[in-house]
């Protein structure tokens, strides 16, 4: 479990908070999204959740270990994150090197290593282009590769941020299949991020961000109950849900639920 | 402004074992003052065809024709220049081409280079500025020190400060959150109408093109494959699934209906139009 309480942090001393006490709890496995803007403040909430800035108030624990100094190291090595620009994340020159790559620091035997390279990309399905240059796939290829890399370090919790943003709707559809492949088959706690509500559908959780603040957390259905937050918090509302506020009672609905209801 | 395209082929790295024809003899039009938009899966010829059309790449076989200037195999850089006066393109990303210390400064560039003075340059830059909703404090700022989207509309106003009659745009909203990509799309829309423009956009987003376009091309490894009304070829599931195309969601939501006997008058183009549509249907129905 991932445990957040009264998190408060600013970038400069003099500056607006970017995160103004945040608590959070996500349960271990569950794919949580976090939905805002930008500049909401979501980005700033997983570098700190990772150990990457220092600073702030409050408390973040993983299973019961409360992030300090000390256990900084070990701490980010239950992370693992996926950014949002695919060019910018390849080191190895074929695409088994490059999910490799990460293993390499962890000194661990060379079957080892074969074994869990292998099952990440086969995970992503991109076992076929192990000998292939990484420049030389799509855009969605590049992403589930990078993905691959970040669970063959066997991360506890997998982060996503705002992965899919510069992908094709192809590529996007390929990679959220991907992610609930992933999410049935293994135990990671999945956090994504993203500003587009039209792709929280498979999320057990998602938090709503706005100027630093959560403004609404909860199941879909819940998130969905109340379009009017949504629609303050500068969120466009899905296309079925735009309409089911028009036409039905504004409650969260599937395609095939308001096919069903008008 | 007319563009002819007439059998134009394209090839790279011609003669080499690289080689790869991108397109292959294709012929179609572009009349002036329509949105079209060019679609098809990724490697179909789309990013090479609106290459073709600003003179960025010159054709290997046939020629295109930009109002009364020609671009064939061998056509002159002047020549070049001049049809790129005409057609103005927005690449992706065209933020990353933002560079001046100012947004005015990087607005006044295009004009600047096309040989306007420093005061016609500036009053171009300040129209189309104030055009996209910059306000006039905000013209001596860093264009680097805005938003993604804010910074790509900097990028935009750069393009139509050159007042072409043709304005490509590739992909004008990867990258962007939902609300800056609606901003986006609806600023185009508005350029098309108030400046009589042709708008040539290439995208995989079949959303925007039912909402925007008014015609659409398809194309396909290198060739077109159908032409015509948006409203026509966007409807047709079989062809878009055919070509690894997504359907646009009204079109999705209005087929579902119509298999349950709700049927419209007309094919409503975006969810604002399928909600009045609906309610017209429910009202006809309840009397």
């Amino acid at each position: 479990m991932i445990k957040i309480d009264n998190l408060t942090y600013r970038y400069q001393a003099d500056a607006p908070k970017a995160l103004d006490d945040i608590s959070l709890s996500f349960k271990t496995g569950d794919w949580v999204s976090i939905i805002g803007h930008n500049g909401s403040g979501k980005s700033t909430l997983v570098k700190l959740m990772m150990g990457i800035l220092e600073g702030y108030s409050g408390e973040i624990s993983v299973d019961g270990e409360v992030l300090t100094p000390d256990n900084l190291q070990r701490f980010r090595e239950r992370f693992a994150i996926v950014f949002q620009n695919p060019d910018n994340q390849f080191v190895g020159a074929t695409v088994e090197d490059d999910v490799a790559f990460g293993l390499e620091n962890q000194g661990l035997p060379r079957e080892v290593m074969l074994e869990r390279t292998e099952a990440a990309l086969e995970a992503v399905n991109m076992l076929a282009y192990r000998r292939h240059a990484p420049a030389r796939l799509s855009g969605g290829q590049k992403q589930r590769v990078a993905i691959a890399g970040a669970l063959a370090m066997e991360p506890a919790v997998l982060i996503l941020d705002e992965a899919t943003s510069m992908l094709d709707p192809e590529g996007r559809s390929d990679m959220l299949a991907i992610l609930n492949d992933i999410h049935k088959t293994r135990t990671t706690t999945l956090i994504y991020i993203t500003h587009d509500l039209g792709e929280i559908e498979d999320s057990d959780y998602a938090v709503i961000m706005k100027d630093g603040k959560v403004i609404s957390e909860g199941t879909i259905e819940h998130i969905f109950s109340d379009t009017d937050t949504l629609i303050e918090s500068r969120l466009v509302l899905p296309y079925q849900m735009q309409i089911s506020r028009a036409l039905l009672d504004g409650g969260y609905v599937t395609h095939d639920e308001l096919v069903a209801r008008l | 402004m007319n563009i002819t395209v007439d059998g134009l082929t394209s090839i790279y790295h011609a003669g080499t074992p690289f080689e790869h024809i991108a397109l292959d003899h294709l012929t179609t039009t572009f009349e002036p003052g329509k949105y079209y938009a060019i679609i098809g899966r990724t490697g179909s010829g789309k990013s090479t065809l609106i290459q073709h059309l600003n003179g960025l790449i010159l054709p290997t076989e046939g020629e295109v024709q930009v109002g009364d200037l020609t671009l064939g195999k061998k056509t002159k850089q002047r020549i070049i220049h001049q049809v790129k006066k005409h057609v103005g393109m927005v690449f992706q990303f065209p933020e990353h081409q933002l560079f001046d210390e100012t947004i005015l400064k990087d607005v006044m560039f295009g004009p600047l280079n096309m040989g306007f003075t420093e005061a016609e340059a500036q009053a171009r830059a300040e129209k189309y500025l104030s055009l996209l909703g910059v306000p006039e404090r905000a013209f001596g700022r860093s264009p680097f020190d805005l938003s993604g989207g804010q910074m790509r509309k900097i990028a935009i106003a750069g393009i139509l400060a050159m007042e072409p009659e043709v304005l490509i745009v590739d992909e004008p909203t990867a990258g962007l959150d939902p609300k800056s990509h609606i901003e986006v799309m609806e600023l185009f829309k508005r350029i098309q109408q108030e400046f009589d423009i042709t708008i040539i956009l290439v995208t995989h987003d079949m959303n925007d093109v039912f909402e925007y376009a008014d015609e659409v091309k398809l194309l396909a490894a290198g060739g077109l494959i159908r032409e015509g009304p948006t409203e026509d070829i966007l409807t047709d599931e079989l062809l878009l699934t055919d070509h690894h195309l997504e359907i646009p969601d009204i079109v999705k939501l209005t087929h579902d209906l119509e298999r349950k006997g709700i049927v419209f008058e007309t094919v409503p183009r975006n969810t604002e139009a399928f909600i009045t549509l609906y309610r017209e249907w429910r009202d006809a129905r309840a009397q």
